[in-house]
């Protein structure tokens, strides 16, 4: 049996472990990308490391998301990224120049190589056959750092596409039949590699398009071979040298298949709740719409931009409808001027917009109240877009345009004639939006705005523990208890000292507090304590109060995982009833932690008040390191610099 | 999202908990692991109220305690208490002076 694409990829950067599926490998990333949203942390992480310049091949930040500066704080931070994409050796995307995933595909994408990105989006770059993966800020520092990734070996199913697009089916369609077909939660833990002879009929921004959404299947990521028409796409974004071809073998063998004939799809959109309430267009049409958008990572190449001006073209949109676009990229945007599109786009009655996300993140153009919101993105969760009970739909930007001239959800079909938009010989070349490293970093001050303070990092593990409970929760408490956010404390992110002073507000104000004059000590919670949000920042700001480890029944797994990141050690009771023995106030303490911990153990005693009770601590070796270290950039600094 | 507290003066039971979705500045990256449903739940096994995150790729509509399957309340605030059945005092907990 051959091998796929996503097996050879990963055979030839894997560093640690064995490919078999959920077993933990470790690969090396070639390339790093970020956004500005997560590119602070990423980069306050990175820099806690103490490594002069970053060791991934590549490295790029991008400024797309909090592109509206409406005070102090976005503004600096995307100074405090150019200063640093400077020093640290990455370039920086300065605002305007487009959406990270659009601007990647188009100028950075390199076929065969492994990107790790801060966005969920990053898959996009499997159009033109990168894995490419969409990972938490920590796991990029760590990256930047040369260190390898680890992750459970996915199961990598085969999409094997057939057939051929009709006239206005798209790209989106494929993916929005994926939806419908696997549900949000049919790719977890899983790599779609899309294969077959009618790959070749869909192009590469296309095929960016399908792996995009991949994210709202749950996918670790998705994946199209490198073939001519990458290559194709290379020749006229002028770096035909970055192309190599890369393909499964022609019996690849993948552990589970799926088959989709590309001529049996017809227009759907995914109606409001979830991505994955697919309809056929058809099925839901006449429902009236009050806005229309055009753009985000999903839908915003020059392809569509035309194809959405063409339709424009001479005509008005309905008058009930408001209608922004956004281009994906400076590119996109340059060309779609010089070709026409701006005018019909403008002519009709359209707002357009920079090039960035908006409002596919609830940045600007948030719908009214019970509006029917029609949008080319990429989700359609409750509330996404700004608006409470909001009712956005998500389908491709033909749908969009139909929508957007008749008032009310339609079949584009009955536009007639798809318009056939010529491929350009040469995309515009111009990357005077993109600031490369400089040589010495010596010369470049990394310019700080009064929220962004250094990244608080714990010592290595203490021979023995020993503190107070600090608070007794009960089950199921979120990482929301953990680390509330809203509009005061959100901006502080980028400042642990002052957005840990938030930690359990909602349960008990006092306990940052008494956290800091008790100089630390332990958190006691129920089953599943850390379920929800995988914010770090519920295990970073505990951490930087000096709490040292979490006593539970049972863990939720992302945030045992961000625990461990940081240095904190979350124990299971052996015996859940121990749960009940413990009050707040209650002295903990546990000898021996860090021979525990390197010797294997799978469980430590520890003494609470003169009684004592047996605590787990089963992790694995790379876990336990980590811990004796006082967490994984701890680790990582050890590791990398001996 | 919002913090609510149910309180029951019969049997005692008490409860706080997060429900609903984020308000847009309430999210700190913008990973989908970030985004978050937390819905109501009666575990019938423990007569108490649980919260799932029902955009959860792993939530199965099952009580993450016991395992066993979870009653959804349809109720945007629920009447009874899940322990006794008498009337429940619920209220919603104002934090926009803290917060925002």
């Amino acid at each position: 049996m051959g091998k796929s694409l996503t097996h050879k990829i990963i055979e030839s950067h894997l560093v640690d472990g064995t490919m078999e599926v959920g077993e933990e490998i470790g690969i090396k990333v070639d390339r790093v990308l970020m956004q500005d949203a997560t590119g602070t942390m990423a980069c306050l992480q990175f820099e806690a490391l103490d490594i002069p310049r970053i060791k991934a091949e590549h490295a790029v930040i991008y400024v797309d998301h909090n592109i509206l500066q409406i005070g102090f704080e976005n503004p600096d931070d995307h100074k405090f990224l150019e200063t640093f994409a400077k020093k640290y050796g990455m370039y920086f995307s300065k605002p305007g120049n487009g959406i990270c995933h659009q601007v990647n595909l188009e100028r950075f994408s390199i076929p065969g190589k492994i990107l790790l990105g801060s966005d969920s989006h990053t898959p996009t770059a499997g159009g033109a056959g990168m894995l490419a993966i969409g990972v938490g800020g920590l796991d990029v520092a760590i990256a930047m750092a040369g260190a390898p990734f680890y992750t459970k070996m996915p199961k990598v199913v085969g999409v094997k596409l057939t057939g051929q697009l009709r006239p206005w089916v798209t790209a989106k369609d494929v993916i929005l039949e994926m939806l419908r077909r696997l549900t949000v939660k049919g790719g977890v833990n899983k790599i779609f590699e899309y294969y077959g002879d009618s790959v070749k009929t869909l192009l590469v921004p296309e095929r960016g398009t399908i792996c995009n959404m991949g994210a709202e299947l749950g996918a670790t990521t998705s994946i199209f071979p490198s073939d001519e028409n990458t290559r194709d796409y290379f020749r006229r974004q002028d770096r035909e040298q970055n192309w190599k071809l890369s393909t499964a073998d022609p019996d690849a063998w993948y552990d589970e298949n799926i088959e989709i004939n590309l001529s049996e799809l017809e227009p759907m959109m995914a109606c409001p709740g979830s991505p994955d309430n697919i309809k056929k267009v058809s099925d839901v049409q006449g429902i009236e719409v009050q806005q229309v958008l055009i753009g985000s990572c999903t839908n915003s190449n020059y392809q569509e931009l035309m194809t959405a001006a063409h339709l424009l073209k001479d005509r008005k949109i309905h008058p009930n409808i408001t209608m922004a676009v956004n281009p994906g990229s400076k590119q996109v945007l340059e060309m779609a001027s010089r070709d026409g599109a701006v005018y019909n786009i403008i002519s009709a009655g359209a707002r357009l917009l920079e090039p960035g996300c908006h409002g596919c993140i609830g940045m600007g153009s948030a719908p009214g109240t019970d509006w029917i919101s029609i949008r080319s993105f990429n989700r359609n969760w409750p509330g996404r877009s700004g608006t409470k009970n909001d009712n956005v739909y998500l389908t491709s930007p033909e749908v969009c345009i139909a929508c957007a001239i008749t008032g009310k959800i339609i079949d584009p079909r009955e536009l007639g004639d798809y318009p056939k938009i010529p491929w350009p010989e040469r995309f515009i070349i111009d990357d005077s939006g993109i600031i490369p490293p400089i040589d010495d970093p010596v010369k470049v001050e990394v310019m700080r705005g009064p929220n962004i303070k250094p990244l608080p990092l714990r010592k290595p593990m203490e021979p023995n523990l020993q503190g107070e409970v600090l608070i007794k929760v009960d089950d199921n408490i979120s990482t929301d208890a953990i680390m509330p956010a809203g509009a005061k404390i959100l901006p502080l992110r980028s400042n642990i000292p002052a957005i840990s002073e938030y930690v359990f507000y909602w349960l008990d104000p006092t306990f940052a507090k008494r956290a800091k004059e008790k100089n630390g000590g332990f958190i006691v919670g129920g089953d599943n304590y850390g379920q929800g949000s995988s914010r770090e920042h519920a295990a970073l700001a505990p951490m930087y109060l000096g709490v040292k480890g979490v006593l539970t029944k049972s863990f939720a797994r992302i945030h045992r995982a961000n625990l461990i990141n940081f240095g904190i050690i979350p124990f299971e009771f052996t015996n859940s009833d121990d749960y009940y023995k413990l009050q707040q106030g209650n002295a903990i303490k546990i000898n021996y932690i860090v021979n525990a911990l390197s010797n294997g153990s799978k469980s430590i005693k520890a003494s609470i008040n003169g009684d004592v009770i047996e605590l787990n601590i089963d992790f694995s070796e790379r876990q336990r390191k980590i811990l004796i270290e006082g967490g994984l950039l701890n680790y990582i600094r050890k590791t990398t610099t001996g | 999202m919002d913090v609510w507290y149910f309180k029951c003066s019969n049997c005692e039971y008490e409860k706080k908990l997060t429900l609903g979705t984020y308000d847009l500045e309430q999210t700190f990256t913008d990973l989908n692991e970030d985004f978050v449903y937390y819905k109501l739940f009666i575990c019938k096994k423990e007569n108490m109220f649980v919260t799932g995150n029902i955009y959860d790729n792993h939530f199965d509509n099952r009580c993450l305690t016991d395992g066993s399957e979870l009653v959804p309340v349809e109720e945007s605030q629920p009447k009874k208490c899940p322990k006794c059945n008498t009337n429940i005092l619920v209220e919603k907990i104002d934090l926009s002076e803290v917060i925002g």
